[in-house]
């Protein structure tokens, strides 16, 4: 692990990314614009799940239509972050919050694609298991933005 | 978020107001504004004749595209505060 944070933070792009001040706030910018994206596609889903919005729209259509939403949320996500992570590859490795958040963001991505949408888009209803889903989503994804924001105040 | 900032704004209102970011945010906060009000004094009083089409009148995607990019501007300049001001001193 030390091995590769090491050689992450030697590399052309990491170097690159250091020498100058405005690189890294500025993905750092495109990192909060993402998670705008997943968070608020991730929003507008549970709402409707809830009953609080867009009765009209079928949970399943609105599930269907925001994915590619999230995953362009989460794809700017994953290659700032990467980016952001590998200026500081040692510091972050070191960092138990940054490690909190990495679990965290690999359950809310599994639990969304792997459980939450398979619910929200089923043939059969389950009101209720949808309902306890959009919670556990909701949870999971503040979360990951609490831990996110966390890094950035402390480090 | 009008709550929130104000507070933090109370906090460090002095170094904020020469601030250059802080500036252009509260420009793109109110320039966001007036596109939400021109929006509903204009487009959006026919909003009954395109409701349910499937693509909105041009000036309503307008105000859209340019009501996204302001606020992804207010996201940017408000990270870019947290850089350019040394608090706590």
């Amino acid at each position: 692990m030390t091995a590769f944070a090491e050689w992450c933070q030697h590399t052309a792009i990491a170097e690159a990314i250091r020498s100058a001040p405005w690189p890294f706030p500025v993905i750092e910018i495109f990192h909060i614009a993402g998670m705008v994206l997943v968070f608020g596609t991730v929003l507008i889903l549970n709402l409707r799940v809830f009953g609080l919005i867009l009765h009209s729209e079928p949970v399943s259509q609105i599930a269907q239509d925001l994915t590619p939403f999230t995953l362009t949320g989460l794809g700017v996500q994953l290659v700032s972050g990467s980016l952001m992570f590998m200026t500081s590859a040692i510091k972050f490795t070191g960092n138990v919050l940054f490690g909190i958040k990495i679990g965290l963001v690999i359950a809310a991505v599994a639990y969304h694609f792997g459980i939450h949408r398979k619910v929200a888009i089923a043939k059969e209803a389950q009101p209720n298991r949808l309902r306890l889903s959009a919670a556990v989503s909701l949870v999971l994804w503040a979360s990951v933005v609490l831990a996110g924001l966390g890094i950035g105040v402390l480090s | 978020m009008f709550v929130s900032g104000s507070m933090l704004v109370a906090m460090e209102a002095g170094r904020l107001y020469s601030n250059i970011f802080f500036r252009m945010k509260i420009l793109f906060l109110i320039l966001a504004g007036v596109n939400v009000l021109v929006f509903h004094r204009t487009v959006y009083r026919s909003v009954s004749g395109w409701d349910q089409e499937r693509v909105a009148p041009v000036r309503a995607r307008m105000a859209g595209g340019l009501s996204l990019l302001l606020w992804f501007s207010i996201l940017a300049c408000g990270r870019a505060i947290g850089y350019s001001i040394d608090y706590g001193e």
